[in-house]
C-alpha cells in the first residue's frame, strides 16, 4: 500500500505505514498547539515561566514515532501556537524554536545512546532542563548582554525540574494507556 | 508504574540536587561588578570604583540619600523617602544590579567590565 504514497521520504526515513504516521504527526501537533495556546493563559509570576504541558506532545512523538517526526511535531507547534498567541517573530518565538529544536535534538541523541535506560519520564526532564539552559545562554548572549541574567538559573531550573516531572509522568501514563489500546 | 526505569530515578535524584545546589551557587553565576555609578535624574553624578570604601550623599528630588561603597558592595543606608525600597534593597555587589529610589530618582548602578556599559534607560 504505502508504495503508492508521495511520502517516501517518511517511508524511507522511519519504516512504513506513512499514512498512519502522517495522521498520528498532525495529531499529536494539533494537541500541541492546543496545549501551547491553554498555557499562555495560565498566569505566572514571571512570563519565561512555564510548565512546558506542550511538550507532552513532543515526547509522545518521540516515543511512539522517532526523531523526524518529533522536530516536525515541534517546529510545527512553535510555529502554529506562536502565531495563535501573538508572538510569531518575537523574541518568545525565537527563543521558543531555538530551545525547541536543541531540546528536542538532545533528547533524541540521549534516546538513541542510552537504549531503554531512561523511560518518557527521564527524556521529558532532559528536555525541560536542556531547554531552560538553551533559552538562558541565548537571552545572555544575544538579547541581554549582561551576566547578572544568570541569576534566573536557580529558579528557571526549578520550574524545569517540576514541569519536566510532571510532563514526563503524563507521557509515561499516556504511553501505556496507548500501548493497552493498541494504538 | 513499571515504566519508570533506574535511569530516571538517578536523573531525578541528579537533576534534584542540581537545582538545589544553584540556589546556594547563585552567586558564581553573575560577575562582581568594578564600577559603581550613581544618576540623580537619568544624569550621572558619581562615578567610582567599587573597592574603594567611601560615603556618598546625593540631594535627590524628594530628600538626602546616604549611599555607601564598604568591602566590594553599595547600598543606600539612609533616603528620604516614603517606601525606603531603596534602603531594603540592601547590599549589591555583582555586575548590572541596580538600586533605585524612585521618589528621590536617584539610580546606583553597578558596572562589570567595559563592554557592560549602559544600553538605556527605562522608566
Amino acid at each position: 500500500m504505502h508504495n503508492l504514497s508521495p511520502l517516501r521520504v517518511y517511508d524511507f526515513v522511519e519504516g512504513r505505514r506513512p499514512t498512519r504516521r502522517l495522521t498520528t504527526i498532525a495529531f499529536l501537533s494539533a494537541v500541541g498547539i492546543a496545549l501551547f495556546v491553554l498555557e499562555s493563559y495560565i498566569p505566572m509570576p514571571l512570563p519565561f515561566l512555564k510548565i512546558g504541558l506542550a511538550n507532552i506532545s513532543s515526547v509522545i512523538a518521540l516515543m511512539m514515532l522517532g526523531t523526524t517526526s518529533m522536530l516536525t511535531v515541534v517546529v510545527l507547534r512553535v510555529v502554529v501556537g506562536s502565531l495563535f498567541v501573538g508572538t510569531f517573530m518575537s523574541p518568545a518565538f525565537v527563543l521558543a524554536l531555538s530551545a525547541g529544536v536543541v531540546s528536542a535534538a538532545v533528547m533524541a541523541i540521549v534516546k538513541a545512546i542510552s537504549k531503554n535506560f531512561f523511560s518518557a519520564l527521564g527524556l521529558s526532564l532532559i528536555g525541560s532542563i536542556t531547554h531552560v539552559v538553551v533559552q538562558l545562554l541565548i537571552v545572555r548572549f544575544v538579547y541581554v548582554q549582561n551576566a547578572a541574567i544568570l541569576q534566573l538559573l536557580p529558579l528557571l531550573l526549578l520550574t524545569a525540574f517540576i514541569g519536566g516531572l510532571i510532563v514526563g509522568l503524563i507521557s509515561v501514563r499516556l504511553l501505556s494507556a496507548l500501548k493497552q489500546a493498541r494504538i | 508504574m513499571k515504566m519508570i526505569t533506574l535511569g530516571d530515578k538517578i536523573l531525578i535524584v541528579v537533576v534534584f540536587l542540581c537545582t538545589v545546589g544553584s540556589f546556594f551557587a547563585k552567586n558564581l553565576l553573575a560577575s562582581q561588578g568594578s564600577l559603581v555609578i550613581i544618576e540623580l535624574k537619568e544624569m550621572p553624578v558619581y562615578k567610582g570604583k567599587l573597592t574603594e570604601d567611601r560615603k556618598v550623599t546625593i540631594k535627590g528630588a524628594y530628600g538626602d540619600v546616604r549611599v555607601q561603597i564598604r568591602g566590594g558592595n553599595v547600598a543606600v543606608v539612609h533616603a528620604d523617602c516614603p517606601n525606603k525600597v531603596c534602603v531594603r534593597t540592601g547590599w549589591r555587589s555583582l555586575s548590572g544590579e541596580t538600586i533605585i529610589c524612585v521618589p528621590n530618582q536617584v539610580i546606583v548602578r553597578i558596572l562589570g567590565e567595559e563592554r557592560n556599559e549602559v544600553r538605556g534607560i527605562t522608566g
